[in-house]
């Protein structure tokens, strides 16, 4: 026969084979030890996963535990059973897919994560066709709640992500006693619903509520939006799985002020009763540094006492604080509170921030950092962490989930800026926000029988391509209270708000407000 | 007694040599035919009985080896009757026949069609008292032996043979497609393919025969150029699926020589834009399939979209061949093939058994004894000197090659699952059955020429 077909078809089986091999040669031999490294951690324990601790919340509310659930398989034999019937009544009892299934020439997976009543149930039919298995799942009670802090386990018993990946090994190997975290979940539905509920107000883009403990660090509260349910994580994609308030950065804008202000005062360049002739606006270089309410010939020149710089949240004032310290000493001062290094929070993946060094700032970057935008970009838990400062009377606390971990006292730390000066700052914020309630008809802080200290953020989102947008922002607002005698620091952070002007008070304040109100009514 | 004696001498076959008209050459040539039939012949029932070895390796430890007693039994009973096939039929026996056969089997399709309406759920096997038979594969075996017979009669000149034999395929074709079993009909249409080729199709015109189904891949992934949404009928037109078209007219058109006559081109455009009906339409005639078909199809591109429940075979299968590594975990030693966490790893997802316990090393042996089985059945059909016997290695070539392609590929997540089994090496009676006895059609072409 023609030559030209035979060797047509030889080329065809070449090709053919070859590229199974190729494919082959790719699992087997380039990622073999991908597959059974995995295999060898979870393999042994893929009849019944290991026992894993169960995950519990400062109350001992169950948040994660194991369940022991059974998957249905079904079995190819030959049987004078009645098919039909068999497919009838199992979908009387679970959810089958396919009763077509049950002809079927060849073995199957019916169903996962069937319930010991059901698998009863199955039993009871008593047929050769079917065969149950018994699996270990991990079950997530409260399904969404803290979700971002738990992690999950995924299909195949490993964990991802969380405290059930990073303390895995405690998980396993300690399986008979409970791991107790800081968080309250009451705190944390409420932070969670409210937080939904706001950015569907809002028109946000995602948003998240840390609320800590001011003098031990402990995370009371840490809601995140979008969020996800690990019981069906497959649904979910990974930007609605990332905690995105470890790890992405965003410029801080006014609230970034506390730490101006506050390293002026650390470093000696100004005291107290400093006071600054605003007149609106401030040139540097080519760049025009304004004020948010400054108007064009309408804007008089006013002289700023410190309390005023947080009442109207001076872009100038800051600026001009920023540069009297010059570029060296204020980086100093801000890398003493923590920004450019990981918090040190007991969850993988966090990020260092970003802080450039010193040298690069041209005297445009000094000026805008002092205002929370130029060479500072934070991770929400970083401003949280840093601003705590300030409400623990000059300490560090490192910010952490867990009830019993191991800090050094506070007196045991080198304080990162004197108690005095704290306590001022704390003052001169409560004041502000005192002041602004009373005659600026400001949202932020409005809670009865609370006093609050704080600072609105309003930053607005550096564009693609450089420069500044007007139409996006983060809307954020920090507080701690009660003010004069912190116990609770608490952030919300709003990110591209779309109604309320996209103001840190009118979009984040309100979130706030209930938040420490629902924390007093727990525990002041 | 001599050391050397004369090999008993045989009728040889009458060919005149045009080329040499040298009466010693012919003897030669047979002699060395001869002999190189008998050695490919032995290769072939090697390589066959290779593969089943290994297969039962890998059922004596898949699924607990529940199977593997069974089918070792299936491959007794087969290889007997087969033997006794094979010693009672001649090929011609099959030629002369085609026709009935062929109908037979239509009928064959009409019963279970008929009685799988009252016996419920089971439409693809046929009860004849103690044994069940499966009509969907005997009819591989008919359509092969009709379509050698009718091929060899009537060569493809055109698009009206083509079209012909066609039609030769669409009615036990469509007939196991309303079972509904998807996987075996496109296995004849691999048959169809593979035969059409070799009795002198070419190759542009099997392009454009396919073109269709690479329309409906082309345009359903890629940048999207157009979108149209309304009512039923939504569609894009995707670049891929441009390019192809593009290269589908200039290819056509340039092979044709569309400028010939304004008639050639009309023809040549009017079959290309055919396609463009098929994109526009394609959605609908999706919708006409099942929902838990659409998604074997399709969950192959992504198994972790759905890792629960289409996606979940082949997560494990390929869990279970990579973790094979180069030399494997050893006999019995595989986790997941001992937890029996590759779900029908006795049938569809047996090749992953072998992966996980034996490595590439395993692998790479059950691939090189497919390609040693490939082409050793078409060089059968090289050397037939009878059209019939070689269209009947072309079809059964055809056949295994696309059941070892789809099954191994759907192991590896590049093939749709369609539940295609291994030849030789998957659990199951019928399909042995009918891959062994194509097999002895094939050793029989070359033994029936060579003593004719």
């Amino acid at each position: 026969m023609s030559n030209f077909r035979y060797r047509s078809i030889q080329i065809l089986i070449a090709l053919a084979f070859l590229a199974i091999l190729g494919r082959l040669f790719q699992f087997q031999i380039l990622n073999g030890q991908k597959y059974s490294a995995y295999i060898k951690r979870y393999g042994q324990t893929y009849k019944i996963s290991p026992a894993r601790a169960e995950i519990v919340d400062r109350n001992d509310k169950v948040l994660a535990l194991d369940l022991m659930k059974y998957t249905l398989e079904y079995n190819p034999v030959t049987t004078s059973e009645d098919r039909g019937m068999l497919a009838f009544k199992l979908e009387q009892m679970i959810d089958l897919k396919d009763p077509e299934d049950l002809n079927a020439s060849y073995s199957k997976t019916l169903a996962h994560g069937l319930s010991r009543e059901q698998a009863n149930k199955i039993r009871k039919l008593d047929s050769k066709l079917l065969y149950l298995r018994q699996v270990r799942r991990r079950f997530y009670p409260q399904d969404e709640l803290a979700s971002h802090v738990l992690g999950y386990v995924d299909l195949y018993g490993q964990a991802r992500q969380g405290i059930e990946a990073d303390y895995q090994k405690r998980l396993e190997e300690d399986s008979e006693n409970k791991l107790r975290l800081s968080l309250d979940s009451r705190l944390q539905v409420f932070a969670e619903t409210e937080l939904k509920k706001r950015i569907a107000e809002t028109k946000a883009a995602r948003g998240t509520v840390l609320l800590m403990e001011v003098a031990t660090g402990q995370m009371m509260a840490m809601a995140t939006s979008p969020g996800f349910n690990p019981n069906n994580y497959f649904d979910f994609s990974l930007s609605q799985i990332k905690n995105w308030p470890l790890v992405d950065v965003y410029q801080p804008g006014s609230i970034f002020k506390i730490v101006t202000v506050a390293s002026a005062l650390e470093s000696g360049t100004i005291d107290l009763s400093h006071r600054f002739v605003d007149e609106g606006f401030l040139e540097i270089d080519k760049w025009k540094i304004k004020n948010h309410e400054y108007k064009l010939g309408k804007t008089e020149a006013e002289e700023l006492n410190l309390q005023n710089l947080f009442e109207r949240s001076s872009n100038t004032f800051a600026a001009h604080l920023a540069l009297a310290m010059g570029p060296k000493v204020f980086h100093d001062q801000i890398s003493k509170f923590g920004f450019g290094q990981k918090t040190g929070i007991e969850l993988s993946g966090e990020s260092k921030g970003i802080l450039l060094k010193h040298k690069k700032w041209r005297k445009s970057d000094t000026a805008t950092t002092g205002m929370g935008h130029g060479a500072i970009s934070v991770t929400p838990l970083q401003l949280l962490a840093a601003a705590n400062v300030i409400a623990n009377d000059g300490h560090w606390a490192r910010p952490t989930l867990f009830l019993d971990s191991k800090q050094p006292l506070a007196e045991e730390l080198e304080p990162i800026i004197s108690a005095e000066h704290a306590y001022s700052i704390r003052n001169l914020l409560a004041r502000a926000i005192d002041h602004n309630l009373k005659f600026k008809s400001s949202v932020a802080g409005r809670v009865d029988n609370l006093t609050i200290a704080g600072k609105t953020g309003t930053a607005e989102k550096i564009k693609a391509g450089g420069g500044y947008s007007k139409k996006e922002t983060v809307a954020s607002f920090l507080g701690f209270f009660p003010a004069y005698n912190p116990k609770y620091i608490a952030l919300v952070v709003i990110d591209d708000p779309k109604t309320d002007g996209r103001w840190g008070d009118t979009v984040a304040g309100p979130l706030f407000n209930k938040i420490a109100a629902y924390t007093r009514d727990l525990y002041l | 007694m001599s050391a050397t004696r004369e090999p008993k001498r045989r009728p040889q076959p009458g060919i005149f040599d045009a080329a040499t008209g040298s009466k010693a050459t012919i003897r030669y040539n047979n002699k060395v035919l001869h002999s190189l039939k008998t050695f490919n012949n032995k290769v072939l029932i090697f390589t066959v009985l290779a593969i089943f070895a290994i297969g039962l390796l890998a059922l004596s430890s898949a699924a607990s080896g529940a199977f593997f007693a069974k089918q070792l039994l299936y491959g007794l009973i087969s290889a007997i009757i087969v033997f006794v096939l094979y010693r009672i039929f001649d090929l011609n026996f099959f030629q002369k026949n085609a026709t009935i056969i062929y109908f037979l089997n239509i009928a064959l399709l009409l019963v279970l069609k008929a009685l799988g309406a009252t016996v419920l759920g089971s439409q693809r096997w046929l009860k004849l008292g103690p044994v069940s038979i499966q009509p969907s594969e005997i009819a591989k075996v008919c359509l092969i032996i009709y379509l050698a017979a009718w091929l060899s009669k009537n060569p493809i000149q055109g698009y009206k043979d083509i079209l012909k034999t066609l039609a030769i395929v669409a009615l036990p074709a469509s007939l196991v497609l309303i079972q509904p079993d998807l996987g075996t009909t496109l296995v004849y249409v691999a048959i169809c393919f593979g035969m059409l080729f070799w009795a002198g199709a070419k190759l542009i015109e099997l392009l454009l025969l396919v073109s269709p189904l690479l329309t409906a891949i082309f345009s359903s992934f890629g940048t999207e150029l157009i979108t149209y949404n309304h009512g039923n009928l939504h569609f894009a037109l995707t670049l891929p699926f441009l390019i192809f078209i593009t290269v589908l007219l200039a290819v056509t058109a340039i092979y044709y020589k569309a400028w010939r006559s304004p008639w050639l081109s009309t023809n040549i455009f009017g079959l290309v834009s055919f396609n463009l009906l098929i994109m526009v339409f394609k959605t609908i005639a999706w919708s006409f399939l099942k929902e838990y078909q659409q998604k074997r199809l399709t969950i192959f591109v992504d198994p972790y979209s759905d890792p629960l429940g289409a996606g979940y075979h082949i997560i494990q299968s390929l869990y279970a061949i990579g973790s094979g590594g180069i030399w494997g975990q050893g006999f019995k030693a595989g986790n997941l093939t001992q937890g029996r966490f590759v779900p029908e790893q006795h049938t569809d997802f047996v090749f992953s058994a072998i992966g996980e316990e034996f490595g590439f090393i395993g692998t790479g042996l059950i691939i090189v004894l497919y390609i040693v089985l490939c082409l050793n059945i078409i060089t059968a059909a090289k050397n037939s000197k009878s059209k019939f016997s070689a269209l009947i290695s072309i079809g059964t070539f055809s056949m295994l090659f696309f059941h070892i392609f789809v099954n191994i590929g759907m192991n590896l997540s590049v093939m749709p699952i369609t539940g295609v089994p291994l030849p030789f090496f998957s659990y199951g009676g019928s399909s042995l059955l009918v891959d062994l006895f194509l097999v002895s059609l094939v050793l029989k072409s070359s033994k029936n020429l060579a003593y004719k």
